[in-house]
């Protein structure tokens, strides 16, 4: 009687131990979507070639540079373009974009366009393509620096005059 | 396994009987299910859109915590609730490294009783954000929960989760839609 007693409680105690609960076990689907980057931005809006005589040139303006800084993580190669809606105007009169120029350098990997006297246009030209890896730039993004040289004609009437210079970022 | 150990609590019982084969009466008997079970209220977390450099958390607009496991277990023994993710997130062929993700606990109790087991979260609230891993990581143990009885079959232990997420801006990640499969496993 002892033994199937001993019997008993030895069966009993490894079916205990093999009764541990199967784990439980839950699954939930976490999704994300990471948006995609197109950007373009220049670290001032404003330059003033001030007060020119007739016949006068100004180069190197604006003195620093503007910074004209593009970032993209969309995986394509990009482009920088330059241009303006309209020349130099003040009223009636005009300044041709023939005397309106841009040039400048580059902190990137990719083909700079500027030769020097690049003349803007009311139609985007390249300024710059985007070369080896930065077709995912970020963080830094791509530094490009621009100057401007203007060249008033000699028999220009007065006035203010102005112009708005745009840069266009594509793919 | 569970099936091994009934067969082998079936054999007992026989033995039992014989061993009590002197004895008179009625024999009356009652079998009271085993309960371990894990049950989770929502089984799908979006972010949304995140931008690179942001820290976001899962939206909750309903609850201050974005979904809850319920563990219930009447077997008396300690279990132990813990979380991984199956792997990185993937979009196509690109990963989001799985550290960007993160996770916290923000409560552990008997929503019906209103004990906390806060004292069991391996992680409590005060500690924040942890980033989630590949491998299994315990974050609630029932044998440090000084409220808790080891049979909790009902209502059974809440606790509640809130997600983040980190994208740097440096390092490169290609946009698109990244997913991974999160898994909460409940053991004794």
């Amino acid at each position: 009687m002892k033994k199937l007693i001993s019997a008993a409680t030895a069966l009993i105690l490894m079916g205990a131990v093999c009764m541990a609960a199967e784990p439980a076990v839950q699954q939930a689907t976490f999704t994300v979507s990471v948006a995609s980057v197109f950007e373009l931005s220049i670290d001032q809006g404003f330059i003033d070639f001030g007060r020119m005589n007739p016949g006068e040139t100004k180069w190197n303006m604006p003195p620093a540079g503007i910074m004209v800084q593009a970032k993209t993580n969309g995986g394509k190669p990009w482009h920088l373009k330059i241009s303006n809606d309209s020349p130099f105007s003040s009223g009636s009169n005009v300044i041709s974009n023939s005397n309106f120029s841009w040039y400048g350098w580059t902190s990137g990997s990719g083909k700079w366009y500027g030769t020097g006297e690049n003349t803007v246009s009311i139609t985007p030209a390249l300024v710059y393509s985007s070369g080896s890896g930065e077709d995912n730039n970020l963080p830094e993004g791509t530094v490009n620096h621009m100057k401007f040289r203007l060249k008033v004609p000699a028999n220009q009437a007065p006035g203010n005059y102005t112009t708005v210079v745009k840069f266009t970022m594509t793919e | 396994m569970r099936a091994g150990g009934n067969a082998l609590v079936a054999v007992c019982a026989a033995l039992v009987i014989i061993c009590a084969g002197t004895a008179y009466g009625v024999n009356a008997s009652a079998k009271v299910p085993a309960i371990f079970s894990l049950a989770l209220d929502s089984s799908s977390v979006d972010f949304g859109s995140v931008k690179q450099g942001e820290w976001k958390e899962a939206p909750h607009p309903a609850h201050d915590y974005v979904n809850k496991v319920i563990c219930q277990t009447n077997t008396g023994l300690p279990w132990t609730l813990s979380i991984k993710a199956d792997e990185p997130l993937w979009s196509e062929s690109n990963i989001l490294p799985l550290e960007n993700l993160k996770w916290m606990t923000t409560y552990a109790g008997n929503i019906l009783s209103s004990a906390t087991y806060l004292d069991g979260l391996v992680y409590p609230p005060e500690e924040g954000f942890q980033s989630f891993t590949a491998s299994n990581v315990v974050i609630f143990r029932s044998s440090n929960a000084s409220a808790m009885m080891s049979n909790n079959s009902l209502p059974g232990a809440e606790i509640q989760f809130k997600y983040a997420i980190f994208i740097p801006d440096t390092i490169k990640v290609t946009p698109g839609s990244y997913s991974t499969r999160v898994v909460y496993t409940m053991t004794e």
